[in-house]
């Protein structure tokens, strides 16, 4: 779990650092409102602890400002001040709970516990998982009443995987959740705490796969049962009608607990496209309330309300929100026609309504960040990272059509969509040259495919070599993190344009280029589309008779062949490729609709380097054929240079 | 892999593009959308799909009408038709059993899981 302390006084931050870090947090510190907000913009957290004095944002704007962005993680308000007014100001602003200084450590970390605990569950503070549970008060982990002799990093690991327990978590995940970003270890670290981890469940007498490796992605707890089921956020009936609204604000971990459904690039997309119709479903109920207020209300409205609130029960689910979908529901039965619907039902209707759109909001890119643009251009899109208004005009007046432009003032590296061509990123934008080359990591990680270029001013030389020294490790800084070009500014529009164009022809001149043969002309359609997505250049080809001469003339960098096809199967076409020796070292990736312990001993005596098993899953395909392009260099990242031709010609 | 022709019949354009692609991509399915029922009606006729996902509450014609206008068309009455539906009390579930409908999928549903569950409730192989 990771904290945000955000202290000016430096001791007090020295001595939460501590105290946090001692309890196996990782903890990272701000020491202004700005510094904070900053961070929060560029990282995750799990929980904020926020002092209400701060130099240049204090502690209730910056409450503020995390909630009207959308983020929803607890924060913990920390201050000398003890009256009600500055407890109610704090709780209004957004914070979930309030801790008067000087604070007792012991109380301190219970209400850090309880805000976590909110999460995933909020009755049980134990975690389990069958027979594995996890007692974060007393920091013990037991298998089957056993106890288990965790270190504090495997012990992190799995708090993390149990309290987001359907939830896949990529080795950089896992690195952001527990390590602060100054001490991030490599991945192989996470892999050797897994494995670490692992041994000792085994001992205990766990199955082996408890911590499922899912191969290319990630880690996740295996789940017992292998359909995958919305994780149920089920309304005790004994309860209130609407949960109480504290318990319930945990959008954030409902989110994060993701269901697979929600790393889904395309349900994002479906759900941008949709979100002003879905405003308008929870507007109609708002309508309800206001017609019962003025007592007006009239059948058909509330008839189109509770359409709208059965709708919004089934739509939000399926995106994701199960607590939305539940409280949908619970509105919907009280819009029923043969239900009694009075003007005391308002306060309830009231609050479930702004719940609602908590949720909705949660999912909801916030409005600075998102890049509002029509993706229907044909021109190359690109993305500029500036606060510099000229810049972004001077480049759309010299740009003549070549590109579209689409600026932004900041980036948030998760929510790039539509993906752009090429980025130009101003890292004076940043209040930090630390903040912008984070961003710059960021992007070369989760986007190594598009190439971005860094511009940054030239500062008047005081001390010409401190500032030449000053600017070389600025250049190696930025190289090591895969930047194709650094600019210094000023430089006219006309040349960052040119210099733009230039890496973009660099890098379409390495465009990894795929071959698939599948029978399904569906399914070929359905895969070609989603590699061309990822810049990748796609030859289908559906009658297998034809193999030899498409592959000659396609020069695949990568081939996928279907397992099972009329006239010469994979198998088949796998061989005669692997006899060739110009295509010797070729990578073949199979698709089959066989269980992979059936196909995997087939595909891989015939000569395949990996398989994936149909129903295709759009984010496991594209992750194995970049990682396989990966590893022949062509999508390489490692030195930022992309090899000219295929390993295998060479 | 076959390639089966799905309709789906559902107001709701968000469930309408999630069930498209998922159906796409996931199963290779081909998929036919339709808004309303009446549409529904006019695209199964045409279209000839190997089964209809329906959608129940619908503004105009629900579902179960458009059920039964199905049922009462010569052209669609082999159709298999499976119900999306919020409401799925063992009560109801025996009442659309008697009706003929094949099977209900339960609203809101998980969008990966969609053409796993169409395709065991109808036999087929994905």
């Amino acid at each position: 779990m990771k904290i945000l302390v955000i202290e000016d006084d430096l001791l007090v931050a020295e001595a939460l650092r501590i105290t946090l870090a001692n309890r196996t947090y990782a903890v990272e510190v701000a020491h202004d409102g700005q510094s904070g907000l900053d961070c929060i913009e560029a990282f995750d957290y799990d929980l904020l602890l926020l002092d209400v004095i701060l130099p240049n944002l204090d502690g209730i704007s910056v409450c503020r400002h995390v909630r009207s962005r959308g983020y929803m993680m607890p924060i913990l308000l920390l201050t000398s001040k003890d009256s009600k007014h500055d407890r109610a100001i704090g709780l209004d602003a957004g914070a979930d709970d309030y801790v008067v200084k000087p604070f007792d450590p012991e109380e301190l970390l219970a209400r850090i516990r309880a805000l976590l605990r909110r999460g995933n569950d909020r009755i049980q503070s134990v975690l389990t998982w069958e027979k594995l549970t996890l007692d974060p008060r007393n920091y013990e982990v037991t298998y089957q009443h056993q106890l288990l002799n965790l270190t504090p990093k495997e012990y992190s690991l799995l708090e993390l995987f149990l309290r987001h327990n359907r939830q896949l978590f990529s080795c950089g995940a896992i690195l952001e959740h527990l390590w602060t970003y100054e001490d991030a270890p490599s991945q192989e670290a996470v892999r050797t705490h897994i494995k670490g981890l692992r041994h000792k469940l085994k001992a205990a007498g766990a199955p082996t796969n408890l911590v499922e490796t899912v191969y290319g992605i990630g880690y996740r707890l295996k789940p017992n049962d292998p359909i995958f089921t919305q994780p149920s956020i089920a309304a005790d009936p004994q309860s209130e009608v609407f949960p109480p609204a504290q318990a319930n604000e945990l959008t954030t971990t409902s989110l994060k607990t993701s269901t697979t459904a929600n790393s889904l690039q395309f349900l994002t997309d479906i759900w941008n496209r949709h979100y002003a119709q879905i405003l308008d479903r929870v507007a109609s109920i708002d309508l309800v309330i206001s017609r019962l207020e003025d007592r007006s209300l009239t059948t058909e409205i509330r008839h189109q309300a509770w359409q709208s609130a059965h709708t919004l029960a089934g739509t939000l689910g399926t995106f994701g929100l199960s607590l939305g979908s539940q409280i949908a529901k619970q509105i919907e039965s009280r819009l029923e026609a043969n239900s009694e619907l009075t003007p005391t039902q308002i306060p309830e209707l009231q609050s479930g309504v702004k719940l609602l759109r908590q949720q909705i909001a949660s999912k909801t890119a916030p409005v600075e960040t998102t890049i509002a643009t029509p993706p229907k251009s044909l021109s190359p899109q690109l993305l500029v990272v500036t606060r510099e208004p000229n810049l972004a005009s001077s480049l759309r007046s010299a740009n003549q059509g070549k590109f579209e432009i689409v600026s932004t003032t900041e980036l948030v590296t998760s929510q790039l969509s539509p993906t752009p061509q090429s980025i130009v990123l101003d890292l004076d934008c940043f209040p930090q040259i630390a903040d912008g080359l984070a961003v710059l990591s960021e992007l070369d990680r989760d986007y190594p495919q598009i190439p971005a270029i860094v511009l940054s001013q030239a500062n008047p030389p005081d001390n010409i070599t401190a500032e030449g020294a000053r600017r070389l490790l600025q250049r190696i800084e930025v190289a090591s993190r895969g930047a194709r070009l650094f600019l210094a500014k000023p430089l006219p529009a006309g040349q960052i344009l040119l210099a733009v164009d230039r890496v973009l022809q660099q890098a379409r001149a390495s465009q990894a280029r795929v071959t698939i043969v599948d029978d399904d002309r569906l399914l070929l359609d359905s895969v070609s589309t989603l590699l061309s997505r990822q810049g990748m250049t796609v030859t289908t080809l559906s009658d297998p008779s034809q193999f030899w001469e498409t592959l000659e003339t396609s020069t695949p960098d990568l081939l996928i062949l279907d397992l099972d096809m009329p006239t010469h199967d994979g198998i088949e076409l796998c061989r005669a490729v692997r006899t060739d020796p110009q295509w010797a070292s070729l990578p073949i990736l199979f698709l089959t609709a066989h269980s992979a312990s059936i196909a995997s001993d087939r595909v891989f005596a015939a000569g395949a380097d990996d398989f994936v098993t149909k129903p295709v899953i759009d984010s496991t395909l594209v992750t194995r054929i970049v990682n396989r392009l990966e590893r022949i260099g062509l999508v390489g990242k490692a030195s930022g240079s992309i090899s000219s031709s295929p390993s295998y010609m060479k | 892999m076959s390639s089966k022709r799905i309709l789906v019949v559902d107001n709701e354009s968000s469930i309408q593009e999630v069930a498209q692609i998922c159906l796409e991509t996931v199963a290779g399915w081909e998929v036919t959308i339709a808004s309303s029922g009446l549409e529904g009606i006019a695209a199964a006729e045409r279209e000839q799909p190997d089964a209809i996902l329906l959608d129940v509450m619908m503004p105009d014609m629900d579902g179960l009408a458009t059920f039964s206008k199905l049922q009462a068309n010569p052209a669609t009455r082999s159709i298999p038709v499976i119900l999306l539906t919020a409401k799925v009390q063992t009560t109801d579930r025996q009442n659309y059993t008697e009706l003929g409908i094949r099977s209900t999928i339960a609203k809101p549903f998980s969008p990966l899981e969609l053409a796993q569950q169409i395709a065991t409730t109808l036999g087929w192989k994905l």
